[in-house]
């Protein structure tokens, strides 16, 4: 179990990364991390490396500080959003390398890995494209054996059949060794996939950290047309509404509520039509920035 | 991982992850120990038939062997410092590199087994390198029969030498990787370090030659002991010296050839030790600095120039100093080293002008970003008071170095000496002995106070000539060494004005000490059983007149002398012109010279060689050496001494000696006038008045004479002297009227 405790980051005097972060990333979940441009998610997942040192606050990875911690790092493998590797290195190279900084490094699984990958061992990896370089550091993060498997990004540079493949792999790695993925990226189509618990950043702080299941429960998408427009008017002091549009007469609103308590509402109301429809995460995502003024509005060009 | 297991993974991964930089130190290192050896013995070999003596053949390829692989290998030194820059840089790069931080820092490897591993990994890849070379070196001369004992000991020795400078120059470089977040910073900072001292010494050596004008350079406390204290190079190359000092350099040309001795190589390590202990702890004191800069340093740090904002501050200060302080003294140079504001205006505005345009470029290079140019005002106005703080240091002399004398009480001795008044003194060893060296040596005056009220009253008048610009020479140019009761030695030289107190003069000058040192009898090779009186010999402007010298004849003149010099004193010389002068001369005996060689130099040269050295030193010691001791017309008893022996002669000519005196009038504004006189009585009324040239006229001022006449005697060589061994030299000799006293037929002639 990971536990983040009030952390804060500054880079210069007035650029605060992180700016009192809480969280706890259960093992055996996938933890997703969103978050707007800047928000600080790869610091988040650099201080959780241990390769950033926190200004203040804590993080504790199974009861333990993780910067300058061998002990603990051994317990974490990091793919970045740039993977790095020697120069003329091949594959076989990095294997016989991480081996011997992870004693739970498993050789044989990442010879298999790479071949069901169709990576070639022997070639140099700076001849490998982008994605092919993420490949084979999720395989090289993978056979590492290491409990904690944090991605920055991953899963953008992959292709959909590799995609699948990845998260099939991670599926079973958590299922068998009990490995615990956290996982940065922008995909939130790919998140929603495979994500138990979601924590959503913005401006250093977090806005939201929810399972994902309870996240969908808590927050409702409803297309309706009125009867009576006063109705409408009542709707913002009864229901916590996030965000609402209009086409013609059909309105639609992002309501935050259990459903039953949004559908009773509705249905003591005059209405032509409503209907509670499932909310995606992104739509969650756009919901949640724009409250805090994140508004996607402000970039359309006028 | 334990942090042992930790050290060790982290070591093995550098030499796997460091290939070509092994590859590479050890081409380089394969190329100067091996292929070097090879290539020079075999060009010996090939010229072999050119040497005589295969004795000598030997010599020359053993000395080429212990050049590669010894102390004197310049190459090796540079490779050296290049290798442990390279190595370093190497080793810490990934930390200047944000990705690479990501890779390595994420894994479980403590960041104290990766800085240590690094310099361990980094040692054994120099050490390596190094010694497998060498010994394949050393088994190439070996089957070239080009091989010693002494030699093997020396390369062994180099070894550890090159080792203890391998590690100072990697802690330096080490050292400029923690404090920047560029590679190429990073170099530029590794020179900086390298050569910041050296810098800083030679500008403040520039500013005192310039400023500190009462600085006597032989004994000056401004810059005594000259240490590059936070070079290894400097340290390398001290141990060095040290060891030339006492054996001399067996590869310079100079010096025969001779085979290297065990005995030099105990020598070498003897004294090499202080500055290689020396070097070592500047190893350990820059490397725990690196260390403690490393545990400081932010990863997030990672491709800033410098990371640390304190350190941004210093270096941007110190380089400021360094381009805006020669930049104003090159203006200073440019106006003449003139004193006054219209020098001082432009030096500081260039010094300001400088200063702040270094901050501005740094703080472009510290933030890669042109918009930057004027942040951190305050440190702006600080790099352009500092230059201007120091020059003016230096210019106002704040510490007061010119003014300063010794305090009575802290003083051993002293020695008060005019720098026109040196005679070639030699020691006995028979080598010219240097001025300061002789006096300090022969010279110690027992009224401190008056010398300290001397010397304290012409600083301050050498000061106020100095800052009005004048140099034209007003005073008697003097030096004081002071030799403190700890032991240290001060020196200064000034102008003692003409207007000095006379009685404060005589107290130093008519002193026993005083006379015994300015006017020796008993200085080498004059001593007795040492060498031989050749001649002495009596000098005025225009003749001179020699006698062969015995024993007996310089223990008369040493009487006389000596009675004539106890009226001596500063009011006497100044009063009076000297009317000639005795020079004693002498020459050492070829058993003594060939004795004091052997004494010298028998702690390390085989006897067989004397014979070789000393015969060629022979040459070089049959040489002569003489004191001159000046002789006033009330000097009696000298005067009857040189009547006895025909050898006095008068200050001015007699007149039937004389063909003729013309006299040159300098007129102001207008082309020179010219008298001529042949008439035997107006030669006769000139002669009365003319006083000698004033070059011989110990302490007189020139207000002495009138500047505008000088007087040309023209000698026709008739009765210039008693002895057969008279000898005009002059035939037109220059005189000069006092002051004032301008004969009435020159005034006449004139009008």
């Amino acid at each position: 179990m990971i536990e983040i405790n009030a952390l804060e980051k500054k880079f210069e005097e007035k650029l605060k990364a992180l700016d009192g972060i809480s969280l706890l990333i259960r093992e055996q979940q996938v933890f997703g991390l969103i978050g707007t441009n800047g928000a600080g998610k790869s610091t988040l997942l650099r201080i959780l490396c241990g390769i950033l040192k926190q200004d203040a606050g804590e993080v504790l990875v199974d009861g333990q500080t993780v910067y300058d911690n061998p002990k603990v790092k051994s317990l974490i493998f990091f793919i970045s959003d740039e993977p790095w590797f020697f120069r003329n290195a091949s594959p076989a190279t990095m294997k016989n390398y991480y081996s011997q900084i992870y004693p739970a490094f498993d050789k044989t699984r990442c010879e298999n890995l790479l071949r069901d990958f169709s990576l070639d061992m022997d070639r140099k990896i700076s001849t490998f494209s982008k994605g092919m370089k993420k490949q084979l550091a999720v395989i090289l993060g993978i056979s590492s054996g290491s409990k904690y498997l944090i991605c920055d990004e991953t899963f953008d540079g992959l292709d959909p059949v590799m995609r699948q493949g990845v998260k099939s792999i991670f599926a079973n790695d958590m299922l068998e060794r009990g490995m615990t993925p956290i996982i940065a990226s922008h995909n939130l189509r790919e998140l929603e996939d495979i994500c138990d618990h979601i924590g959503l950043l913005h401006q250093g702080g977090v806005l939201l950290n929810e399972d994902l299941d309870n996240m969908k429960l808590n927050i409702q998408k409803v297309q309706a047309v009125f009867s009576d427009e006063n109705d409408l008017e009542n709707l913002n002091s009864h229901l916590h509404v996030l965000k609402q549009q209009q086409t013609g007469r059909l309105r639609t609103f992002t309501i935050r509520g259990s459903r039953e308590e949004v559908e009773e509402y509705f249905r003591g109301i005059s209405t032509v039509y409503f209907e509670i429809l499932p909310l995606t995460l992104e739509e969650i995502f756009i919901s949640e920035t724009e409250v805090v003024g994140y508004d996607v509005k402000k970039f359309i060009l006028h | 991982m334990t942090s042992k297991n930790s050290f060790f993974t982290s070591l093995g991964l550098q030499f796997r992850n460091r290939i070509w930089t092994i590859a590479l130190s050890g081409l380089l290192f394969f190329f100067n120990h091996v292929l070097a050896m090879y290539l020079s013995l075999s060009g010996l070999q090939s010229q072999s038939v050119g040497w005589s003596d295969p004795d000598s053949f030997q010599l020359n390829r053993l000395q080429t062997v212990s050049h590669i692989l010894g102390m004197d290998n310049v190459f090796t030194v540079f490779l050296t410092c290049c290798i442990a820059i390279m190595l370093s840089v190497q080793g810490y790069a990934w930390l200047d590199n944000k990705r690479e931080i990501d890779f390595f820092e994420s894994q479980p490897i403590s960041r104290k087994s990766r800085f240590f591993s690094v310099l361990f990994g980094s040692l054994i890849i120099f050490a390596l390198s190094y010694l497998l070379t060498a010994l394949l070196g050393v088994f190439c001369a070996f089957c070239m029969k080009a091989m010693s004992e002494a030699i093997l000991l020396e390369a062994l020795f180099q070894f550890f030498r090159y080792l203890i400078l391998f590690l100072g120059i990697f802690s330096i470089a080490t050292l400029a990787m923690m404090l920047c977040g560029n590679v190429i910073i990073a170099l530029l900072g590794t020179g900086v370090f390298l050569f910041w001292e050296t810098i800083m010494r030679m500008l403040m050596s520039l500013c005192e030659d310039m400023f500190y004008i009462t600085r006597y350079n032989y004994f000056s406390d401004a810059s005594d002991a000259i240490m590059i204290i936070s070079s290894p190079v400097f340290h390398y190359y001290d141990g060095l010296n040290r060891y030339y000092d006492i054996v001399g350099n067996i590869y310079n040309h100079y010096t025969p050839l001779r085979a290297l001795e065990i005995s030099d190589i105990m020598n070498y390590m003897r004294v090499a030790a202080i500055p290689d202990i020396r070097s070592f702890l500047l190893f350990l004191i820059v490397l725990i600095l690196a260390w403690i800069a490393y545990s400081r340093r932010k990863n997030e740090f990672a491709e800033k120039a410098i990371v640390f904002r304190p350190v941004q501050c210093l270096v941007k200060l110190g380089i400021a100093l360094m381009f805006a302080f020669p930049s104003g003294m090159l203006v200073f140079e440019i106006m003449g080293q003139r004193r006054g504001i219209s020098t001082d205006i432009p030096v500081f505005l260039m010094m300001i002008f400088v200063s702040t345009l270094v901050c501005c470029i740094m703080e472009i290079i510290y933030n890669f970003r042109f918009g930057s140019l004027f942040r951190h005002g305050r440190e702006i106005i600080l790099a352009a008071i500092l230059p201007v703080f120091l020059f003016s240091f230096y210019r106002f002399d704040f510490s007061g170095y010119n003014r300063y004398v010794p305090k009575p009480g802290t003083i051993e001795n002293v020695a008060l000496f005019l720098t026109d008044r040196y005679h070639a003194y030699v020691d006995d060893q028979g080598q010219s002995l240097p001025m300061q060296d002789y006096y300090l040596d022969s010279m110690k005056l027992k009224d401190i106070e008056a010398v300290g009220r001397i010397a304290a009253r012409s600083q301050l008048y050498t000061i106020e000539r100095n800052n009005k610009n004048d140099d034209q020479i007003a005073g008697y140019e003097a030096v004081a060494i002071y030799t403190l009761k700890n032991g240290k030695k001060i020196g200064r030289q000034f102008t003692i004005p003409e207007d000095i107190d006379p009685e404060l003069m005589d107290l130093v000058f008519s002193s026993d000490e005083y006379k015994k040192s300015q006017w020796p009898f008993s200085s080498y090779p004059f001593e007795e059983g040492h060498g031989t009186y050749t001649q002495l010999s009596y000098y005025t402007e225009y003749a001179r007149t020699i006698i062969d010298g015995e024993d007996e004849l310089l223990k008369a003149f040493r009487a006389a002398y000596e009675k004539d010099l106890h009226n001596y004193s500063f009011t006497y010389a100044r009063e009076r012109f000297a009317v000639g002068s005795v020079q004693i001369s002498g020459r050492p005996s070829a058993e003594d010279a060939l004795a004091k060689i052997k004494e010298a130099r028998a702690a390390y040269i085989e006897d067989d060689f004397y014979q070789e050295y000393t015969q060629k030193a022979m040459e070089y010691w049959d040489n002569e050496y003489s004191l001159t001791y000046e002789v006033y017309p009330e000097y009696e008893n000298t005067i009857a001494f040189l009547k006895e022996h025909k050898l006095w002669m008068e200050g001015v000519p007699k007149p039937e000696s004389i063909r003729q005196i013309k006299i040159i009038k300098d007129e102001y504004m207008a082309p020179d006038k010219e008298v001529v006189y042949d008439d035997p009585g107006e030669i006769k009324e000139l002669l009365s008045s003319l006083i000698p040239n004033l070059s011989d006229s110990y302490f007189h001022p020139r207000e002495a004479y009138d500047p505008y006449y000088t007087v040309y005697i023209m000698i026709n060589g008739n009765s210039i002297g008693e002895s057969e061994s008279t000898l005009l030299f002059d035939e037109n000799v220059r005189y000069y009227f006092p002051k004032e006293k301008i004969p009435e037929i020159v005034l006449r002639d004139f009008s």
